[in-house]
């Protein structure tokens, strides 16, 4: 195992911690606001702008308060998306991926999501970030070398878990490579809430540079990188239908196959660098396509939960099912060996099954 | 009226009675109850091997909801397990303290027979000679005795010394509390909280006794009841109850008391069988929590895998079914009459046995005198996509 590094309070300085758990979609009407103006705003401006116009920060809070505008502006001056120019704000247009995030209309107001360009872009000021490199994302590369590029990370990361402890008090997180064998724990009250907030939200849940589920025991969380861009791809050879193909293909030759969701994060999400969403994308083409041909296979939530500590790691652990919005969690689902993806032979599709009696 | 036109449709489907259940879980009424035949011929092997091979005499049965644990668990409790002298308990999503579990078995003996077992099968051991004459006078004689209250104390000692030399522990403390439970019978009929729990007050259990002190139960039901051993039968462990968390004080409990239990059945002395029924989550979070009680528990010898219906162990499930139903000397025996020969029911029913019974309920229910015989398969398509709605395929438990 590689030397671990610890971050204390008081060793380094704080204002390396100054990552939050803001929204990009904010952050993008913020820079597109500072961007149809012709010379800047000074800060106080930005402020009033963001009132005037009701721009939306966050679902939570229509009325941003003070602190939660300095986060949007320090972030996008942190990231170089904002320069400063004496006193005024200024887009920083010598960088590519700002003149990229300028061309797209911002999200409308209340809209929290982006388009796959516009994360792309937010992406690549994040990882061009030192800090944000050293803190986080240079964790998940398999070598000391730093992560490139945006490709780089989503090609080349190898997954990494976190667990939180605590004793008399004190709260420690350990990010441990699960490859390299790197650890890189965190101790103080700025680089916690900054780093398992801050950049770790970003990258799952912002950017979709990563996901993660709990692994059950002790509390540990793993978080893997995954590759980009998946709603731009539709169609038969789409991310989703490819997942449809690997569950068809790892059929037994049983009449029913039985699939474990778990094992299936692990061998296909992990494995292939893909979201669980795809994964559970495709177990809803298959329930679309082949009602009568897919049987899901509830758990107990309260088992499920079993060795969970908190409620947010109760949330963690139950990222290893899979949910459709009004059922129970379902651990593993039984695919039946008739299923496929050409779904235009009818016969196949609505006769479905008939039993021969035998006498 | 409606009586009426029910019976005119029974009659119309020659059928007596409706053998399917509404909502099917577990053993159906009034007709005989077998497991496909490969799943019971698996589960007497294992029972054959564990009954003369060392090691732990405990089966984990591993299904889906609706796959038929519960059935397979009261085809044992009723049908094999008395076969083989052992008296089994079936217990249903007991709760997961050992105490539930104590609570339960002895509720369902009642503390009255129980003092009786004791009385009668440590009594004639008892070796005070005055003392011998009212063991032999009998039980009931003894709680009807004026002087009961009075030789409560005296008959203490000799019917716990009894109580050791007839083998149903070697602990003077559990054979103590054994005793006790014989001479407070009248006075307090039942058992509580406390008898099992340590620590509390009048708590006939000593801290961290519990197990040994269970296992001395189990050894006076046992022979009491002139079985060759015992068998606990638990369906659905990993449902405790409706919570939907379960706080680390219960999640430590399920664990323990599982560990006691296979730590029962390990012991030879006790001839202690166990069959858990588990969801396959349920089985595969045990394993991650307790390693050392996977390694113990899995394998061929312990696991039994319930797989989808076959579709002809489907077909024989129909036809065991309604040829329960037939009245006598119908010539339709052995015939899925008035299902059609072949059955349209999509793979998720037809594989499914709380489905299908589900399905054949409500097709003999909805139909009438306008119904085609045998049912046709838009009909029966029909049913099933009322009951199974194609975009909610969630087996829910016990749906």
């Amino acid at each position: 195992m590689k030397q671990s590094q610890v971050s204390r309070a008081g060793s380094p300085p704080p204002s390396r911690y100054w990552m939050r758990a803001v929204s990009f979609a904010g952050l993008h009407r913020i820079l597109n606001a500072v961007g149809d103006t012709s010379n800047g705003l000074r800060a106080k401006e930005l402020n009033e702008l963001v009132l005037e116009r009701r721009v939306t920060l966050t679902a939570r809070n229509p009325r941003p308060k003070p602190t939660t505008l300095y986060h949007y502006r320090n972030t996008l001056l942190r990231l170089r998306a904002l320069v400063r120019d004496g006193r005024s704000l200024h887009t920083n247009t010598d960088e590519p991926a700002v003149r990229g995030l300028l061309r797209l209309p911002a999200p409308a107001n209340g809209d929290q999501s982006l388009s796959d360009a516009a994360r792309e872009h937010f992406a690549t000021l994040v990882l061009s970030n030192d800090q944000c490199r050293t803190l986080f994302f240079d964790l998940f590369m398999p070598s000391d070398e730093s992560c490139a590029s945006v490709s780089d990370f989503r090609e080349n990361g190898t997954p990494v878990s976190w667990a939180r402890k605590t004793s008399s008090g004190a709260t420690e997180v350990l990010f441990e490579n699960e490859t390299t064998g790197r650890t890189v724990r965190h101790t103080s009250s700025g680089s916690v809430p900054a780093i398992l907030y801050g950049l770790r939200y970003w990258a799952r849940d912002e950017l979709k540079l990563i996901d993660e589920y709990g692994r059950g025991v002790e509390g540990r969380v793993l978080m893997f990188p995954v590759s980009g861009r998946h709603s731009a791809m539709a169609g038969h050879d789409s991310p989703v239908m490819q997942a449809v193909r690997y569950l068809l293909d790892r059929r037994n030759a049983d009449e029913w196959t039985l699939f474990s969701i778990s094992d299936l994060i692990v061998d296909y999400c992990q494995a292939r660098r893909q979201p669980r969403a795809i994964l559970f994308d495709a177990i809803d083409w298959l329930r679309r396509e082949w009602p009568y041909h897919i049987v899901l296979i509830p758990t107990s939530r309260a088992l499920a939960t079993i060795a969970a500590a908190s409620p947010q790691q109760e949330i963690l652990e139950l990222r290893r099912y899979y949910k459709s919005s009004h059922g129970p969690y379902i651990s593993h689902l039984r695919l039946h060996e008739d299923a496929a993806i050409d779904t235009e032979d009818e016969t196949r599709r609505h006769v479905r099954y008939a039993q021969q009696a035998r006498a | 009226m409606k009586h009426a036109a029910m019976s005119d449709t029974l009659n119309k489907l020659e059928l007596e009675f409706n053998p399917f259940e509404p909502a099917a879980s577990g053993a159906p009424l009034g007709s005989e109850l077998v497991p496909p035949t490969s799943l019971a011929e698996r589960v007497r092997d294992l029972l054959d091997r564990h009954r003369t091979g060392p090691g732990i005499k405990a089966i984990v049965v591993v299904g889906e909801y609706g796959t038929g644990k519960t059935c397979l668990l009261q085809w044992l409790h009723e049908r094999v397990l008395p076969k083989r002298r052992i008296k089994s308990l079936y217990f249903d999503n007991p709760g997961v303290q050992f105490y539930d579990l104590a609570n339960a078995l002895l509720r369902a003996v009642g503390r009255k027979d129980f003092a009786k077992f004791i009385w009668e099968y440590a009594g004639p051991y008892v070796e005070v000679p005055y003392q011998r004459s009212l063991f032999q006078r009998g039980f009931e004689e003894y709680l009807a005795s004026p002087n009961r209250s009075k030789s409560q104390s005296d008959i203490a000692v000799p019917l716990q010394e009894a109580v050791m030399k007839v083998g149903i522990t070697t602990d003077e403390q559990i054979a103590h509390c054994l005793a006790r439970i014989v001479t407070d019978a009248l006075r307090k009929p039942y058992f509580e909280y406390r008898d099992f729990i340590p620590r509390q007050s009048g708590s006939l259990v000593a801290e961290a006794e519990e197990a040994p002190y269970f296992g001395a139960i189990l050894k006076v039901l046992s022979q009491g009841s002139g079985a060759e051993g015992m068998a606990f039968l638990i369906d659905e462990f990993e449902e405790i109850g409706l919570q939907k968390r379960l706080t680390r004080r219960a999640a430590h409990d399920y664990l323990a008391t599982l560990k006691r239990l296979i730590n029962l059945a390990q012991n030879e002395e006790n001839n202690f069988w166990l069959v858990l029924s588990m969801t396959p989550d349920a089985y595969r979070r045990t394993r991650e929590l307790e390693p050392a009680l996977a390694e113990r528990l899995s394998g061929q010898e312990h696991e039994i895998r319930i797989e989808p219906l076959a579709s002809e162990a489907a077909l024989a499930l129909m036809r065991t079914r309604v040829d329960a139903a037939r009245a006598k000397g119908s010539g339709r025996s052995g015939s899925l009459f008035p299902f059609p020969d072949e059955i349209p029911f999509g793979p998720t029913t037809f594989n499914n046995p709380r489905r299908l019974v589900k399905a054949c309920f409500s097709a003999i229910a909805r139909a009438d005198h306008r119904t085609t015989l045998p049912f046709t398969s838009d009909y029966l398509r029909e049913v099933e996509s009322g009951l199974y709605p194609s975009d909610g395929r969630e087996g829910h438990p016990k749906s």
